[in-house]
């Protein structure tokens, strides 16, 4: 009974996701560590969510790697529905000012849908900028977040969550 | 020895059921065998003496109708224009600009309306694209 119970417990810690082999992995997809960067998970009923921060943080930044099971109505989410809610859900931000909606191919084949947003959080005063991606995963959506509050101008590490994305095998 | 129970069972029914019929005819009203008994369960007016007591009659708060404005209090409650102070006078003819400006009012519920409907569109497109935590607070570092 005790060896059930902790065999269970381990494949539901797997399943909520960790890094091994040099790649962070969240639920079914997995890419590129992001190395000096501290992660923290939370899980909801169909949302697997990891938030990445560095050690030193003088710029305030962060990478959220959201993972969401929507079942088969994930099909009809097409990039124009996707662009076109992803616009709408940052509209009632504070002071937001958004870009237009960009499609994207990533190097590993997901497509999706980005833009970028500033904006000021509730009970802030300071302007942050978020780089907002969404990919379709099968059955899921996969949301990637920058948001920081004096933003890299390469943005290299959210390029290198984005490019290194995969389904994991 | 079969026969004997059963003539035995068939008597003691009729024995019940005779006796059950008689008490339910004696605890009739009206019936001859039930007066002055009390074991009637049927409602009987209450015997007093003299008149029902209300303490202060006219006290009485009749229900109000639920959409007529309560009362301001009668004519008694009235303050005439002519009886107000000068500061009083100055204020109720200038009440406009004071507090009565309604386009003003309206306006500023309308802007408020118009937010909450944005935030709540905001708020169900995320949901549709699977986020649970709100957007304004995801990955914010302070």
């Amino acid at each position: 009974m005790r060896r059930a119970v902790a065999i269970g417990l381990a494949v539901a810690a797997l399943g909520c996701g960790r890094s091994h082999d040099g790649e962070e992995e969240l639920g079914t997809v997995a890419f590129k560590a992001l190395p000096g960067w501290q992660r923290s998970d939370t899980r909801a009923r169909n949302t697997q969510t990891a938030v990445f921060t560095p050690a030193v943080n003088s710029r305030k930044e962060s990478i959220t790697v959201i993972r969401t099971e929507l079942g088969p109505v994930a099909a009809k989410y097409t990039p124009e529905m996707m662009s076109s809610l992803l616009l709408r859900a940052h509209s009632a931000l504070a002071q937001a000012k958004s870009t237009p909606v960009a499609r994207l191919t990533t190097a590993e084949g997901l497509t999706g849908v980005r833009v970028e947003v500033d904006f000021v959080p509730p009970s802030l005063t300071q302007s942050y900028h978020r780089v907002h991606v969404v990919l379709a995963q099968g059955t899921a959506l996969v949301h990637v977040l920058y948001t920081a509050a004096a933003p890299e101008a390469e943005q290299a590490m959210l390029q290198q969550v984005v490019n290194t994305l995969h389904e994991e095998s | 020895m079969r026969n004997v129970v059963l003539v035995t069972v068939i008597c003691s029914v009729l024995v019940a059921v005779a006796t059950w019929k008689h008490q339910a005819q004696a605890s009739e009203p009206g019936s001859g065998s039930s007066a002055g008994s009390g074991s009637s369960t049927t409602s009987q007016p209450e015997p007093i003496t003299g008149d029902p007591v209300i303490p202060n009659p006219g006290d009485e708060t009749p229900q109000k109708p639920p959409f007529t404005m309560y009362s301001h209090g009668g004519s008694n409650a009235e303050i005439p224009y002519a009886q107000l102070s000068a500061d009083e006078k100055a204020w109720a003819d200038d009440e406009p600009s004071k507090g009565g400006d309604w386009q003003a009012i309206n306006n500023a519920y309308a802007g408020a309306s118009r937010l909450r409907a944005q935030e709540a569109g905001a708020s169900s497109a995320a949901a549709m694209l699977g986020l649970t935590t709100p957007l304004g607070s995801t990955g914010v570092v302070p």
